[in-house]
């Protein structure tokens, strides 16, 4: 896998290749899965930082996303603020409550790891369930998205919004991949192999889970922020585990440890549920439509194979088709 | 007193009934080489334990450069001057040779901490580590995955390892287990070219090794300091002969 990382970028480009193309031809219904892709990228690679780079398995990690959605939306809502100003605290409470969080679950490692951080995302949906100021359970309508029209631009457009959002994703990338390639990039990934000697070599293992939890909290924020910019409406459902362990899905689908994984997971688990989620998809197979309400069967019984076949995940399946591509053209000269 | 980089006082450590460390006291000025001997289950690597912090007392302290480092983390002992290898390798098995030494070096210069810049903008980190790689044998493995490379090449960054953090004490545990005498040749040359200056402390089963290199030997038994003295009077012991060394001790 490590010999691939030098394929990391490339394969990080050809997905903003793609993203560009379907954005130049796609219709209003695409711009809007384009946008939720986007979004969702940014909330997988986050997680990314703490589960494949530093080997923190999150599973409440929906709860800093739902943190960010619900801020953006008292920002917004309540006090008026503009969405940009908006999403900076977003990012900001999230940061502060991963760091919270972060003091206690950090202890624990393995299972117990992943017990404390689904008790912590739930706790988050226990929180917002009951908040009747943001709706309680029904959830609360009318978060406005980010003004663009200094740029002469109007954000409610689907395809100006999808490409905000692609954007971005395009430097939360940017910025994740320069974090995993530094000095305290090369920590985590210590800490992911053997953390006891990394601290008998001097690394405060403890501050550095720390950080690296806090800071995948804030880019969770971003994610957030940005859902409640996209579909205006927040719910408690965005702090649900079953959505932290969608990510955490995702983020074992898109290949251990690869930011572009991540992003490439992302957009094939939307894309997929939407496929196998539409009636008029099983009907062109000459199949049962009802089918369609079924799609989460089909979805794991894909899932199940990907990893069967692909215990590299879609990021290592990526690196070995340019890899491939890469050999055939040298061996063309 | 003043004198000592290491002074460990004291030190007790029962894990159920059993006591495996019974009232140990340590003390290495600098540049003294000292060797750790005893049967197996005398508590050897529980003492490096509890020196390093891995293992906390339940008595006695420990102060490294005159600092009271008693209840402190190992990472904190690490970065007063403490280093140690293990008896079990205990290694970076994912990453390469250089990654490995790469860790160390970043920590030693306290830049692991350091987000904003990419780690390869770091020369000085890569020609460190190629340098260390180089005296320490491994330069022509910089680039491989440590988990493919044999046990022996394995042990030498071990010790590698502890060494790159140019500690003021160094703890070694058996460093030539399981190294054929070639190689354990090369780990008793390379320990005798250590810096005069740092303290080492050596815990061998090879005894042509320890007293070769040792200058004063403590031998523990059942938990406590069986005898503590030069090469020599460790030798003429008696008790020593009759408990531990046999037919080595002749």
């Amino acid at each position: 896998m490590r010999s691939r990382d030098r394929w990391q970028l490339p394969a990080a480009a050809l997905l903003a290749a793609a993203a560009a193309a379907v954005w130049w031809r796609a219709d209003l219904f695409t711009m809007e899965l384009l946008a939720e892709v986007a979004i969702l990228a940014i909330f997988t690679m986050s997680l990314q930082l703490l589960v494949g780079v530093t080997g923190m398995v999150s599973l409440g990690h929906a709860g800093f996303l739902a943190a960010g959605a619900y801020t953006t939306a008292a920002a917004t809502l309540f006090w008026g603020w503009p969405p940009a100003a908006a999403l900076v605290l977003s990012v900001a409470v999230a940061a502060l409550l991963a760091a919270a969080a972060g003091l206690f679950v950090i202890r624990l490692s393995g299972v117990f790891f992943i017990m404390i951080t689904l008790a912590v995302g739930q706790m988050f949906h226990a929180f917002f369930f009951r908040a009747q100021r943001f709706g309680g359970d029904n959830g609360l309508a009318g978060t406005p998205r980010i003004d663009l029209a200094a740029l002469g631009l109007d954000s409610g457009a689907p395809g100006t919004f999808a490409a905000f959002a692609l954007i971005c994703a395009a430097l939360v990338y940017l910025l994740l991949l320069l974090v995993t390639r530094s000095p305290f990039g090369m920590m985590l990934g210590a800490i992911h192999q053997n953390e006891s000697r990394l601290a008998s070599l001097g690394c405060p293992v403890r501050r550095y889970k720390l950080a690296a939890f806090t800071a995948a909290g804030a880019v969770a924020g971003v994610a957030g922020a940005l859902t409640a910019q996209h579909t205006g409406f927040i719910s408690p459902d965005l702090a649900f585990w079953t959505f932290s362990g969608e990510a955490l899905i995702i983020v074992i689908l898109g290949g251990s440890g690869s930011l572009a994984g991540a992003a490439a997971g992302a957009a094939v688990f939307v894309l997929l549920r939407d496929l196998l989620s539409s009636g008029s998809f099983w009907s062109g197979l000459s199949l049962p439509p009802e089918l369609a309400s079924h799609w989460q069967l089909f979805m794991g019984m894909l899932f199940i194979a990907v990893v069967l076949a692909a215990r590299d995940g879609l990021y290592g399946r990526l690196a070995w088709l340019i890899e491939a591509l890469h050999t055939r053209r040298r061996a063309r000269r | 007193m003043s004198g000592d980089v290491l002074r460990a006082e004291g030190l007790y450590k029962s894990f159920g009934s059993l006591r495996v460390t019974d009232g140990v006291s340590l003390r290495l000025p600098a540049g003294c080489r000292h060797g750790l001997i005893g049967p197996n289950g005398a508590g050897k690597t529980t003492l490096f334990n509890l020196i390093g912090g891995e293992v906390k007392a339940d008595a006695g302290c420990v102060f490294l450069a005159g600092r009271d480092l008693s209840g402190a983390p190992p990472d904190r002992r690490a970065r007063a001057g403490l280093a140690r290898s293990f008896q079990r390798n205990n290694l970076f098995a994912g990453l390469t040779v250089g990654e490995n030494m790469a860790l160390a070096c970043a920590l030693k210069r306290r830049i692991g901490h350091v987000f904003w810049r990419r780690a390869a903008g770091f020369t000085a980190l890569r020609a460190e580590a190629e340098e260390h790689a180089a005296r320490l044998g491994l330069a022509d493995r910089f680039g491989e995955q440590v988990a493919g490379l044999g046990y022996g090449t394995q042990r030498q960054l071990e010790i590698g390892l502890a060494l790159l953090q140019e500690p003021l004490v160094l703890l070694l545990d058996e460093p030539t287990a399981g190294m054929s005498p070639d190689e354990t040749a090369a780990m008793v040359a390379l320990l005798a070219g250590l810096p005069a200056e740092l303290a080492l402390v050596v815990i061998e089963h090879d005894m042509d090794v320890v007293f070769g290199l040792a200058d004063r030997i403590t031998v523990l038994d059942y938990g406590r300091v069986l005898i503590e003295g030069t090469a020599a009077e460790v030798r003429r012991s008696p008790e020593v002969r009759r408990r531990y060394l046999g037919a080595a001790g002749r």
